[in-house]
């Protein structure tokens, strides 16, 4: 392919040659469901906001992980008092640890919730469309956890003056705002990683002239409103 | 400018070292195991056949675990080796732009330096290589913070970036940007 009046390597070959060296950034991801709930979990983690509760998935990751303890528990008791071979020794350690990976993934994945749920509870029950997000039992937190704060504070608010006593409002009056809610900050900035090319994308509504080419694995910094589309569209994770 | 972290961050919103460290344990690398077994159903995926001699791919957790267990030696990725290691700081400090190197790089070659010493041509030199290439590139990020503008509120492109360097720069840029945009929509 060289010929001879070719000089030895230009640079332009020798930064292919260092790229096809350094191979592909990632490894090619199988779609599982253990995949899938390790994007959730980081998702979940990095977003300002809560996102949407993954009834599904969290469902069939939990079937999966106690059918397959059923699975390992049992074949040990098989293996019984009898001399089990070092291979199966082997078998069940892969799986044990296989196991505790996933129920990390899972309790890290409620973890980050409840911290947000917490943050923002009064915001969650004020809001139809975010209360939406919650599942029942994370429903009850909110509720429980709202009550409990209000109960706590109560007892330093009960010493305000009249119309300053309120946990929600900075003075209460009929039609104000509850301006002493904490809500998730949209604009908060995140990484993300972009998941298939998808061109020219106008990000933000508000200046339609400025777009960005996003192809598979950039990664962009910016605020978290302008991909909050695109992440629900699986077009994005964030990191 | 004067940047003020005034911003409160609850700290268990932060993504600590040692869970970016876990997130990488799913990349894959070839091990060559001494043992056989027909495979190894897990619910993230199957693996094997694992036969003596016979390279197989598997992810680097499992890699670990195997090594740790002598039942395995591991086959080090084509990018962790002394030369290209050595091309890769000549050309970080050649160009603005970062190399393309793995995303998960640091924490492939931290858990092979440790853990697969003797699979590596020289680990003491590939381990100090890697970390010269984290720090070239960390002068780089610092220096591209310091040239942000509020151009950077619209979304800054961060080529080639890895998974550790994001986590490293992330406190400081959010807070850095969050903080550019309260005195842009201040100033309007």
């Amino acid at each position: 392919r060289v010929s001879r009046d070719t000089p030895r390597a230009s640079p332009m070959d020798e930064e292919e040659d260092l790229a096809s060296q350094l191979g592909p950034r990632t490894s090619q991801v199988p779609d599982t469901d253990v995949s899938r709930l390790k994007r959730a979990y980081v998702n979940e983690k990095c977003a300002p906001e809560i996102l949407p509760f993954e009834h599904d998935l969290m469902r069939r990751v939990t079937e999966s992980v106690d059918a397959q303890e059923s699975t390992v528990a049992a074949s040990r008791a098989a293996a019984g008092s009898g001399a089990s071979s070092a291979t199966d020794d082997l078998t069940a350690h892969v799986y044990h640890a296989e196991l505790n990976r996933i129920r990390f993934l899972m309790r890290a994945y409620y973890r980050a919730r409840l911290r947000k749920i917490e943050t923002h509870a009064v915001h969650c029950l004020k809001e139809p469309d975010v209360l939406e997000r919650l599942s029942d039992l994370e429903q009850r937190y909110a509720s429980d956890y709202a009550n409990i704060v209000e109960e706590h504070f109560s007892s330093v608010l009960g010493q305000m003056p009249e119309g300053y006593e309120s946990m929600v409002q900075q003075i209460i009056e009929e039609d104000g705002a509850f301006d002493m809610v904490p809500e998730p900050d949209a604009d908060a900035h995140v990484f993300c990683r972009v998941r298939e090319d998808r061109g020219d994308v106008m990000l933000d509504p508000d200046d339609p002239e400025n777009t960005m080419d996003l192809e598979r694995d950039d990664i962009l910094m910016i605020r978290y409103r302008l991909i909050k589309k695109l992440l629900e569209d699986e077009a994005v994770d964030l990191m | 400018s004067i940047i003020t972290w005034e911003r409160y961050r609850d700290d268990r919103a932060v993504v600590s070292t040692q869970e970016v460290h876990f997130l990488a344990e799913d990349e894959h690398l070839d091990v060559v195991p001494n043992f056989s077994l027909q495979s190894l159903h897990l619910l993230g995926g199957t693996y094997g056949p694992f036969r003596p001699q016979m390279k197989t791919s598997v992810p680097m957790w499992l890699a670990m675990l195997l090594k740790k267990q002598g039942k395995c030696s591991v086959v080090p990725p084509r990018w962790l080796d002394v030369a290209t290691l050595k091309q890769v700081i000549e050309s970080e400090r050649a160009d603005d732009v970062f190399q393309g190197l793995p995303h998960h790089y640091i924490e492939i070659a931290t858990d092979l330096c440790k853990h697969a010493r003797e699979d590596l041509e020289d680990w003491n030199l590939t381990f100090d290589l890697v970390d010269t290439i984290r720090a070239v590139r960390h002068n780089k990020i610092q220096a591209g913070l310091r040239s942000l503008d509020e151009n950077a509120l619209k979304g800054v492109k961060l080529t080639n970036m890895s998974a550790m360097e994001v986590s490293v720069i992330r406190p400081f840029m959010s807070n850095a940007l969050d903080n550019f945009l309260e005195g842009s929509i201040t100033a309007e």
